[in-house]
Parts: C-alpha cells; structure tokens; sequence
C-alpha cells in the first residue's frame, strides 16, 4: 500500500515517514500537482496527506477535475488527510475534507502521534470503526433510556479514574461522552425522507431507546489511551456540517436553535473525534483521549461508508 | 447543578453538573443588583447547559455578577465563548497541576489580577501528597479569555 504525501513542509514529511513505517506503507512525496494526480488516480492509495496550505493543493482539485472529476472513485475521501496548523484553517471549501490532522507533535512527541494516528488509518482501511477496533480492553453498554445519560457518563468518569486518569481528564472524558449521547439522541434520529425528527426537540426529552432508537456504548482502553464510542443507528452523519460545527472559532455563542456543534467543539479541544458512518445503518462517534492532556494529538477523522 | 446561599445573601455557591436539566431561574429566582457567585464545585458544562448560562446571565439586565474560584470546567467555557461571563467580572480562578514526582493532579486557586501581574506565569507548586515539584498542567491557551478581556 502506498501513503502519498504532498506537502513540503520538512515536519509533515517526518511525520508522513513515521506513518508509513509503522503501516509497512511505501511513503511517496509529490511535489508538483501534476505528479499528485497521476499518482492518486493511477491506482488505490492506503493515505494521501496533504498540506492545506500549498500551492499544490490548490492546483489539486481544479487538475483532479479535469482529469478524472471530483466525484470519481479514483480520489478516496476517507483516506484523505489535511494537515493544518489550526482546526480554524480554511478547509470548508475543499470537497475532499474528510480528515485533519492538527501539526500538534513536535521531536518529542512525533513517533507517539504517529503511533496513535497510524493504529486509527489501518483500523479504517476495513471499514466502519469504533472504539474496539482501536483498543484491546472493551466494554459495550446499552441505553435502554435516555435519562441513563448521566448515570452512563458517570461510569465512563469512573472507568477512566480507575485506568490512572487524571481528574481533570476524567471530567472532560465525561462531558464528552455526554455530547456524543445527546448527538445520537437528538441529532441523528431521521425518518425514511432523511428528514431529521428530533434536532430541535428540546434536550430533556425523556426517550425510550429501543429498535432503531437503540444506542450504545463502547468503552476501549490500553495503558495510554481511553476510547469511547456511542452508536446509533440511524447513519445520518452529514460531514459538511459536522466540520462546519466542530471547527469555529473562540466566538460569542449565540443563542438559536439546537445543535450548533458546540458539544463537537468540546471534544476537540481536549481529545480526538473519528466520526465512522455507514450511511443509512449506523453511526460511531468516537472520542479518543490520550492520559496525559498536553500530549494530546489533535484530529478530526470524518469517514463515510456506502454499502 | 446544585446552589446553596444564605438567606438574603447576594452570593451563591454553584455545585455539580450544568446540563439540560439546569433550570436558572429556580435557582436564583430575580437576583439583587449584585450576585456572587462561587463556581469551584462546578465539575462540567455540557453543551445545552453552557446555552442556558448564556442566556440566563446575559438576561440578567442592570446585575453586577463576579464570579470567583471558578473551576477549571468554567475556564474551559470562559475559553470557549467570549460572552460566557456575559459582562461580569473574573476575580479568581483554580489553576490545574500535576505533579512531575506521583503524578497526582491538583488544582490551586490564584486571583486573575495576580496571574495578570505575572504576566500568567505559573510557578511551580508543591505536590500535596508528596510534597514533589508540581507545574503548570496546561499551555498558554489557558488564559486566553483573561487576554482577550484585556484587549
């Protein structure tokens, strides 16, 4: 497999190698747009990283468009990886955003940042992934109703307390496992039109959870790392907006309508989130967080699945 | 979220979870020209809890609001949303620590106008389990509200 790297920047390249030695990938630098797309359309890639910010990028989607379309199978969105400074860099635009990775490592850091983001691309080569598919120890949790959200992010608190977590940590892990239930709870619910039916219900709303409306849980761990994942199983996940939402800048919140991201917006700032939809039958939405908060990688990994 | 004060008193002691749940006006009911309020046992915000702050606070029309010892699940939001402290004031706040010798975290309580004086350095602390050199747990992101305050 091959893990094609366009990008100049000397940190991304570092980065890009650990990455392909970890996977047994061939690592290729591109550094013209041309090469890019002759090499991205000329046979499947395990990774392509890019740099957001180079001028190859730029010419990418315009020669890409030319020369086999945007939509053509040849570009693989999943495998697709941004590499930014900050979240807030202009991205939106791009229709081949599904995954970025914030340059968060530095020397010290880089080989264990690798290591971490390595482990989730090889997961999602198979498909859909949650929290088991990352980590050995799992544990699956069912809701059966709604009001055993606190009940349920409590014992998630526990669980990472008693793995060495520190207290700090096990409150954010928390308040994380919060928002990805009330996402599954209130966002994702849609009927057979795709139209959603609980997005400005209010968030109290008390909700038996069963057939489709079943959620759970998935709690994995190592000595390093804790994954929490939350299932639903509607597969309503729309990447455009989530990256819209999860991605603002520090601004003044203005009160509207539900679900303007800002439980999304919570993970990121202290964890990772791999959001792993197949459309239609289910979404896993994980929060993956590293024991010690300063060493933190930073990405957003938004796959889509059509079956 | 639980709030305890003191019959006729202006300050609030605020405890636990702020969620959907939370209900502003039953806890404070039409507060004085002053409210006080003490946020250290503030454990987290979820989402719809931090949209119902905004909106309570910033409803609250003529009160002076101080906040003081804000937990570190009130920074986080203070980080997040400029209006957050919805034109109060920050007079405290507790600072995250982790000891480098048992890694026990901790958190002290420092005045803003003092971190301000030391340009938000942190010193060093004493672990207090092991007495070992504890830090700063956190970057310099984690006074960008005070900064922007300042601005």
């Amino acid at each position: 497999m091959k893990l094609l790297l366009i990008s100049k920047n000397p940190a991304d390249q570092t980065f890009a190698a650990h990455i392909a030695t970890m996977l047994k990938w061939e690592l290729i630098s591109l550094d013209s747009s041309k090469k890019a797309v002759e090499a991205m359309t000329a046979e499947p890639y395990g990774a392509c990283f890019i740099d957001s910010k180079t001028q190859i990028n730029q010419e990418l989607e315009s020669l890409l468009a030319e020369s086999v379309g945007l939509f053509s199978e040849a570009i693989i969105l999943n495998a697709t990886f941004f590499l930014v400074n900050t979240f807030e860099e202009t991205l939106l635009a791009s229709p081949f955003l599904s995954n970025v990775i914030v340059r968060s490592w530095n020397d010290t850091t880089v080989a264990a940042h690798a290591a971490i983001i390595s482990n989730v691309i090889k997961a999602s080569t198979s498909g859909c992934i949650g929290a088991k598919d990352l980590l050995p120890q799992t544990q699956r949790i069912s809701l059966q109703h709604s009001t055993q959200k606190e009940e349920v992010t409590q014992a998630v608190r526990g669980y990472a307390l008693a793995l060495g977590f520190t207290t700090r940590l096990s409150w954010l892990i928390a308040n994380a496992v919060d928002e990805l239930i009330l996402n599954a709870l209130f966002c994702a619910p849609i009927d057979d039109l795709g139209r959603y039916t609980l997005f400005n219900a209010p968030r109290a709303t008390s909700r038996v959870l069963d057939s489709q409306a079943a959620i759970e849980i998935e709690i994995s761990s190592d000595a390093q790392q804790l994954a929490v994942t939350v299932i639903d199983h509607y597969g309503s996940m729309e990447k455009s907006k989530l990256f819209s939402q999860a991605t603002k800048v520090y601004e003044e919140l203005r009160i509207r309508a539900q679900g303007s991201g800002i439980g999304l917006r919570s993970i990121v700032r202290s964890g990772c989130l791999i959001l792993s939809c197949e459309h239609r039958v289910e979404t896993r939405a994980t929060a993956l967080f590293q024991r010690t908060l300063r060493d933190q990688p930073r990405f957003i990994f938004c796959q889509q699945f059509f079956s | 979220m639980h709030v305890t004060h003191d019959e006729g008193s202006s300050i609030f002691h605020l405890s636990g979870v702020i969620d959907e749940t939370t209900q502003f006006e039953h806890h404070f009911g039409t507060p004085k020209k002053t409210i006080t309020l003490i946020c250290k046992e503030v454990t987290r915000i979820n989402s719809v809890g931090v949209k119902s702050w905004i909106r309570y606070f910033q409803s609250l029309k003529g009160v002076t609001i101080i906040f003081q010892e804000c937990s570190l699940a009130i920074v986080e939001q203070l980080n997040s949303f400029s209006n957050f402290a919805s034109g109060g004031t920050i007079q405290s706040i507790y600072l995250p620590f982790l000891c480098q010798n048992c890694q026990h975290d901790f958190v002290a309580l420092c005045e803003k106008a003092t971190l301000e004086a030391r340009q938000y350095r942190v010193p060093s602390s004493p672990c207090p389990h092991c007495q070992g050199r504890a830090v700063f747990d956190d970057t310099d992101e984690f006074f960008a509200f005070a900064r922007q305050v300042a601005k």
